[in-house]
């Protein structure tokens, strides 16, 4: 069955809504995202594009500027909950693994 | 010396690593992709180097469109630079040792190259290929002795079921490349190379 779109996010997704806490203009998101993983994840422009996109037409993040050939984007309050779902998510897995497989075993 | 070359490029409008590995090599060889128009591209003569070749799908619209420049800037701003327009895909190339991939998510990447097909490459074949069935279909439904009397119909015939081959096999070719694709990236994997035998360039080309 086709998973809902955002109901869970991507490594990606989920450095771009970070990302957007702040303002930030496109150019930046992947040198940002590159830093705060260390190299990490890779987010390629065009699936910064793409994923860009499908956001604001999800309305998890809004255009704050056009200044020429440069867009900036800012989190929206919708996204803000969807990356807060998204962390909720996490520790559920990080306890439940925590649970099955001990806390001395925990890397 | 000549500036310039020309060489027949009949690739299938899906079959990116063949595009990737046939611009590497004319780079390495001192040529540099000037148009992509059809199945005969251009190049232009430049000192031979070791260039990273990609494909991707821009955004839909016309060429030069915010939306596609705005996309081009975050493709230089990774190191990439646009070389040409090609069947409704762009080829970038980049001169960095090890540029960040223009695409990093291939389930992403799948949908959106489906989503340009639909309205491009899939549209005409089918299209061709319906109007092909027609004439088969007239010639079929006839009366076979007046049919089989005139050399014209049987020539148009055997034309009809020869584009009907053509257009399915590469319907066929696209629907073996993108199953197997999404299989392949439902695993964890990159997209397939397409099958062999596919007919290359967009048809009226």
């Amino acid at each position: 069955m086709a998973r809902e779109k955002f109901q869970t996010l991507t490594e990606p997704m989920f450095y771009i809504l970070l990302t957007l806490r702040e303002e930030c203009c496109g150019t930046d998101i992947m040198a940002r995202v590159s830093a705060l993983t260390h190299g990490r994840v890779e987010l390629g422009p065009g699936t910064l594009y793409n994923l860009l996109d499908s956001f604001q037409q999800a309305g998890m993040i809004r255009e704050t500027a056009v200044e020429g050939r440069k867009r900036s984007y800012l989190i929206t309050d919708k996204g803000r909950e969807t990356l807060r779902a998204e962390y909720r998510r996490l520790l559920a897995l990080t306890e439940d693994y925590k649970t099955c497989v001990g806390e001395e075993e925990t890397p | 010396m000549k500036n310039q070359t020309f060489r027949f490029a009949c690739f299938a409008p899906f079959d990116f690593q063949g595009v990737e590995k046939h611009l590497a090599a004319m780079a390495a060889k001192g040529w540099r992709l000037e148009k992509a128009g059809g199945s005969l591209w251009s190049y232009r003569r430049a000192k031979p180097a070791r260039v990273r070749c990609a494909v991707t799908c821009p955004p839909e619209g016309e060429e030069e469109t915010p939306d596609r420049l705005f996309f081009q800037d975050l493709c230089a701003s990774a190191g990439w630079e646009k070389a040409a327009d090609w069947a409704g895909m762009q080829i970038y190339t980049s001169e960095q040792e090890d540029p960040t991939p223009l695409e990093t998510d291939p389930g992403l990447f799948l949908e959106r190259v489906h989503r340009s097909m639909k309205s491009g490459y899939l549209r005409d074949h089918l299209g061709q290929m319906v109007f092909a069935a027609f004439w088969v279909l007239r010639a079929g439904l006839g009366s076979p002795r007046r049919f089989f009397l005139s050399n014209l119909s049987i020539g148009m015939f055997l034309t009809a079921l020869l584009l009907l081959a053509l257009h399915g096999s590469c319907l066929a070719g696209y629907w073996f490349w993108r199953r197997r694709s999404l299989r392949s990236v439902e695993e964890g994997g990159d997209l397939a190379p397409p099958p062999r035998l596919v007919p290359g360039p967009e048809p009226g080309l």
